[in-house]
């Protein structure tokens, strides 16, 4: 069941990249540095969740760059660097979901926020584990988690 | 015709974005205006002339949902054509939009998918392929 979701999270997640990012999938063997700045978005409706996402540094910039349609030596603010990953993020997760949870149930989806430490809140212990991905992009690594209420629950609820 | 648009989303980049796709449309551009959520987006209608609406749904604050529904309740603004550009995938709620008149360009877009909507909904746009 779950790598059903790895590889449509993951297909979705190299379309988003490639299509808002201009972020192309290279080999895994590509050096780069490892992912460490990471957000999440939560989501709310017939049942609960979270997306988070963790990158490798560069990933921020390029992708700032890119989706600004910036020369490479342009000065950026790092709030446009967090605004453009947070967009990503906010981009996979809305088209991910409708692939999880059907496209009638309607989610409210709130605004990504930057996490401080890499690790996954404890919070999120609670839910259930639907997909994962990674994928070596040419600016860096990219990690995406997904995780869900019970669908089950909220049918019952 | 020149256009006045408004641009209404949480993300300073997708606006910039969006901007940008507007520009290179190659469409003749009056006045830019941009709000980070629903209760700005009203507020600059409020304040500003504007012929064309590109809203974001999930926003802090008041969605663009909202808006829109508060916007058509206006007299002064209900006719005004609406593109709603979202990651939203539950059909309900997108039909629930285009019953308020919205049309609907889902994230990632290209350029050309908002460029021939905007023609369709103003016909701005067509006098300058003829």
């Amino acid at each position: 069941m779950s790598n059903q979701y790895d590889q449509i999270l993951s297909d979705v997640a190299r379309k988003a990249m490639e299509s808002l990012a201009f972020l192309i999938e290279m080999p895994d063997d590509e050096p780069c540095q490892q992912p460490s700045v990471s957000a999440m978005i939560r989501f709310t409706g017939p049942f609960n969740g979270v997306m988070f996402i963790k990158a490798s540094p560069e990933i921020l910039q390029v992708a700032a760059v890119n989706m600004l349609g910036m020369m490479d030596d342009e000065e950026i603010s790092s709030q446009f660097c967090q605004d453009a990953f947070k967009e990503l993020l906010n981009v996979i997760c809305g088209n991910f979901l409708p692939e999880y949870a059907g496209n009638e149930l309607v989610f409210d989806v709130a605004p990504a926020e930057m996490l401080d430490c890499a690790d996954l809140p404890a919070e999120f212990e609670s839910l259930e584990l639907i997909a994962n991905a990674k994928l070596t992009l040419d600016a860096g690594k990219v990690e995406l988690v997904f995780f869900a209420a019970s669908k089950e629950l909220a049918n019952a609820g | 015709m020149s256009l006045n648009v408004l641009v209404v989303d949480d993300s300073a980049v997708m606006r910039s974005m969006i901007i940008k796709t507007l520009d290179m449309t190659g469409m003749e551009l009056g006045e830019i205006h941009e709000a980070s959520d629903g209760q700005q987006g009203l507020d600059m209608l409020e304040e500003h002339w504007v012929d064309l609406v590109l809203a974001d749904i999930n926003m802090p604050g008041m969605n663009g949902q909202e808006m829109i529904e508060k916007i058509r309740e206006n007299p002064h603004w209900e006719a005004v054509p609406i593109i709603v550009v979202s990651t939203e995938g539950s059909e309900t709620r997108i039909e629930a939009l285009r019953q308020l008149g919205a049309k609907f360009i889902h994230k990632p877009f290209n350029p050309s998918q908002i460029r021939k909507m905007i023609q369709d909904m103003t016909g701005v746009g067509y006098e300058q392929s003829i």
